[in-house]
């Protein structure tokens, strides 16, 4: 034990100052410093922009759901649609307001019916509809269960944006990591490492931790911005599986490129088959949650996915997907050293 | 412009891309990743004929439904039927209506409506998102081999060239991406439509801001990350914006007209109608001459790496300011809008605003010379200062701000206090404070400097008492070192609060002068980390 020890703590220490080496590479990169920066100040600028502009221009964050309608017609139903939790709008043409786009929805009596007009198949419609049934006693009645709470409801959304911040990180990975690779064999870094008397898998591996680390940190304040803002479903589950996901990806680009025969393989190609290999995985979570749990990026996608439509496994399949993912990961930090960072055969 | 030319440019670039193995590797993965996207059916995609229902259906819905325990709409069979549902099946709505006599309420939706994008949507992001590789081996590819400098030196006009490009990643996206819409029109997942002719102008405006994008890009690397960090943004930006003005505003032609993405809602079939489509593929294409027309003018420009920054202190200062109000200060955007109720908790925006501080300066700091650090000696006086200070929490002339602003300012008055919210954010925003203003703006601002930044950004309401804070800590560390002010930043944002300090504001005028005095008086330590 104590002389597997012995052999395994200098390749350890190379590890971990080569992982050191590479974030403060990548740090010193403007271009992985836009990258990381984006998502998250694009998403939380447009979000506070957005809810600032809405409060201001006339309290659209508050407002209840309305409908247009004459005088006459809002004295009939106009008890009813507010049991409903909606509120009237006077309009002389009802008619005309929904159709010229003042309106979202509006309500009016047509010979011996009533006709309820919208742009929207939404909630709001459905109990404007379930209002008018009421009041005329309709031969079938609707009843709309109430909304979720607002910041539950908010919190769901925003769950969802952080997961495309995730994908995106994860995209983000498979490009830099093809990048580093590209660019230590271009400028003689890896020839450089190479000479350096511990293994050549370490090197690989340095790069791929290095990455994680970069790309993870970076993930995990974007979406703790996001929820120190909007507060977002399963942040806790995201930032694993973004992390994971990101990390295995950057693991995909780095290999990818620095295979055998790299040089004579270009960059296009092997990187748009790494970025083809992540969106596959992310599109097989999206399209088949029950198998992309338990696999490393797939399980991104299902990390957003309600707690109620969660399977049980859902804490094995994580455990699972984590241990695939530190798998694939050393594997490729073995393809470089195998392959002395696409120098080799 | 002659289009041999043009042609030949074209021919070019796809064999360049198609030597070796790697070439049809590419064409490989991007039919094995949209083949499935486009014609795979996948499960629950398909409305069931019959609608699901649970509960009990009434005699006359019999065989018009099929009951599952597990559907979310519930039927009783009354009399009268109730239908407890957030969304109505057209199905369950047809059968329904044909139980009554005289329908009651007749629901018109009207042309306009939000409708959901079709499955040639996704494949046409896939075909952006697969050109990421392609449009890194065009222009900066060339310049990275030094083939550019060739290209340039024939009688090629520099927008035969840039065009000749374009073309060639336009066919081959577009005929990827027909390919596989056509598959699943065959496997009934897409219907037969004016989408096939939009797809292509669509992938062509993609490829045309792909190759501005890179444009100045002087490797491949640099070439692959610009149109991978904003290509798939500017799509699915520019597609809302599309949808925006044709739902809410109701202008169908003025959507389609939004370059790339009034083309990509016609593809996928949000946009119907021939008028849409005519002007989003004559939009496209003016969009793409535009651009490619840009790319032309500045060919010559030889791409560079980035030159490696950091000195300056104006970059950090504006990125800690603006991310610690944005975490700090914006949730209570909300609040001004009168939505009480989605103000998250104070605990993850103080921490979120902290972690933003330490790693703006994190990354300042990597980015130019590495501070060197060494071992913190004295830290109890890093305590005392910081205890003194937590207990100075009287407002000093605390200036009042206008009436709307209150709720982003008790936003930022909490995080003054971090400690109430919890411990680990309390943590968080001491070490973040630290490092930004004494690792980071006190190195580059000067002691003065950093104390009126640190007021200006955390304290703007309380300047005084901000003032005396700041001196302290700045006084604290040009004599002790960063270690011992970072512990005074560490015990000022876990006590500060909670202390059991009150009286009249000359008393806490008094204990933030003895803060100052003690940081003063403390030995100064030779070497290179008092600053």
């Amino acid at each position: 034990m104590s002389r597997s020890l012995r052999v395994a703590r200098p390749a350890l220490r190379a590890v971990l100052w080569g992982t050191g080496a590479t974030v403060l590479r990548l740090l010193r990169e403007g271009m992985v410093v836009r990258a990381v920066v984006w998502p998250g100040l694009l998403a939380a600028v447009a979000v506070v922009g957005a809810a600032a502009v809405a409060g201001q221009v006339g309290g659209a964050l508050t407002e209840a759901p309305w409908v247009a309608m004459s005088v006459d017609d809002a004295a009939l139903a106009g008890p009813a649609l507010a049991a409903q939790g909606l509120a009237l709008r006077l309009d002389p043409s009802p008619q005309e307001a929904v159709a010229a786009g003042r309106a979202e929805r509006a309500a009016w009596r047509e010979a011996d019916r009533w006709v309820v007009a919208a742009r929207g198949e939404g909630v709001s419609t459905l109990r404007t509809e379930a209002a008018l049934r009421e009041l005329v006693g309709a031969d079938w009645r609707l009843e709309v269960p109430a909304d979720p709470p607002r910041a539950q409801a908010v919190a769901t959304q925003s769950g969802r944006m952080g997961t495309l911040v995730a994908v995106l990180f994860a995209l983000y990975g498979v490009v830099m990591g093809a990048g580093l690779a590209w660019r230590d064999r271009g400028e003689g870094v890896v020839e450089g490492t190479l000479v350096l008397p511990v293994p050549a898998w370490t090197h690989g591996a340095a790069r791929v931790l290095g990455l994680a680390l970069t790309l993870g940190v970076g993930l995990g304040a974007t979406l703790l911005l996001l929820d120190g803002i909007l507060g977002m479903d399963r942040v806790g589950g995201l930032v694993l599986h973004g992390v994971l996901a990101t990390a295995v990806a950057s693991a995909l680009g780095l290999a990818a490129v620095g295979g055998p025969d790299a040089r004579r393989r270009g960059f296009s190609a092997p990187l748009s088959r790494a970025l083809g290999a992540t969106a596959a995985l992310l599109g097989l979570g999206a399209a088949l949650p029950a198998v992309g749990a338990w696999l490393p990026v797939a399980s991104l996608p299902v990390a957003s996915l309600p707690v109620a439509s969660q399977a049980a496994t859902a804490p094995l399949a994580a455990a699972v997907a984590l241990l695939l993912g530190l798998g694939l990961m050393a594997g490729c930090a073995l393809r470089w050293g195998r392959h002395h960072g696409g120098l080799g055969t | 412009m002659r289009v041999t030319r043009v042609l030949a440019v074209s021919r070019r670039e796809l064999r360049r891309s198609a030597a070796g193995r790697g070439g049809w590797g590419l064409l490989f993965f991007a039919l094995a990743l949209m083949l499935p996207a486009a014609a795979l059916r996948l499960p629950g995609s398909t409305r069931p004929a019959v609608p699901a229902v649970s509960g009990e259906a009434p005699a006359a819905l019999v065989g018009a439904v099929q009951l599952r325990p597990e559907a979310p709409t519930r039927l009783s069979p009354g009399p009268p039927v109730q239908v407890r549902t957030r969304a109505l099946a057209p199905g369950l709505r047809a059968a329904l209506e044909g139980t009554e006599a005289r329908p009651a309420v007749q629901v018109r939706l009207l042309p306009g409506t939000l409708r959901l994008p079709g499955r040639a949507l996704l494949v046409a992001l896939l075909a952006i998102s697969m050109l990421t590789g392609p449009l890194a081996e065009t222009l900066p590819g060339e310049r990275e081999a030094g083939t550019l400098e060739v290209l340039l030196s024939t009688s090629l006009s520099r927008g035969e060239l840039v065009l000749g490009k374009w073309l060639a990643w336009t066919l081959a996206a577009s005929a990827v991406a027909l390919f596989a819409g056509v598959s699943g029109v065959l496997t009934g997942t897409t219907a037969l439509g004016p989408w096939l002719l939009a797809m292509p102008a669509a992938l062509g405006v993609a490829v045309a801001l792909g190759l501005w994008l890179v444009r100045g890009a002087g490797d491949l690397v640099g070439g692959a990350a610009a149109p991978m960090r904003v290509l798939p943004l500017a799509a699915v930006g520019s597609v809302g914006l599309s949808l925006g003005l044709a739902t809410a505003g109701g202008q169908p032609l003025l959507a389609a007209a939004v370059p790339l993405g009034g083309t990509l809602a016609t593809a996928s079939g949000l946009l119907p109608g021939a008028g849409p489509l005519v002007v989003a593929i004559s939009a496209s294409l003016a969009a793409s001459l535009g651009l490619c027309a840009a790319v032309a003018r500045t060919l010559d420009r030889q791409g560079v790496r980035p030159r490696q920054r950091g000195g300056g202190p104006w970059g950090p200062l504006l990125a800690g300011a603006f991310g610690w109000w944005l975490a700090v200060a914006g949730p209570g955007v909300f609040a001004v809008g009168g939505a009480h109720e989605l103000l998250a908790s104070p605990a993850v925006s103080v921490a979120a605003g902290g972690l933003l501080l330490a790693l703006v300066a994190a990354v300042a700091l990597a980015r130019g010379p590495l501070p060197v650090l060494t071992r913190p000696v004295g830290l109890w006086r890093g305590v005392m200062v910081g205890v003194l200070l937590a207990a100075s929490t009287e407002g000093l002339g605390a200036v009042a701000g206008p009436a709307w602003a209150e709720p982003l300012r008790a936003r930022l008055d909490l995080a003054l206090t971090p400690g109430a919210v919890g411990l680990l954010p309390a943590l968080v925003v001491g070490l973040g404070q630290g490092l930004f203003f004494r690792g980071l703006l006190q190195r580059r601002l000067g002691l003065v400097g950093a104390a009126l930044a640190q007021v200006l950004v955390l304290m703007p309401f309380d300047p005084l008492r901000g003032l005396l804070i700041a001196l302290s800590l700045g006084i604290l560390q040009a004599r002790a070192g960063l270690g011992v002010a970072l512990v005074a930043h560490l015990c000022l944002a876990l006590l500060a609060g909670s202390l059991p300090v009150s009286g009249p504001p000359w008393l806490g005028l008094g204990i933030g002068l003895l803060a100052v005095g003690a940081a003063g008086l403390t030995r100064s330590r030779a070497g290179p980390s008092a600053q």
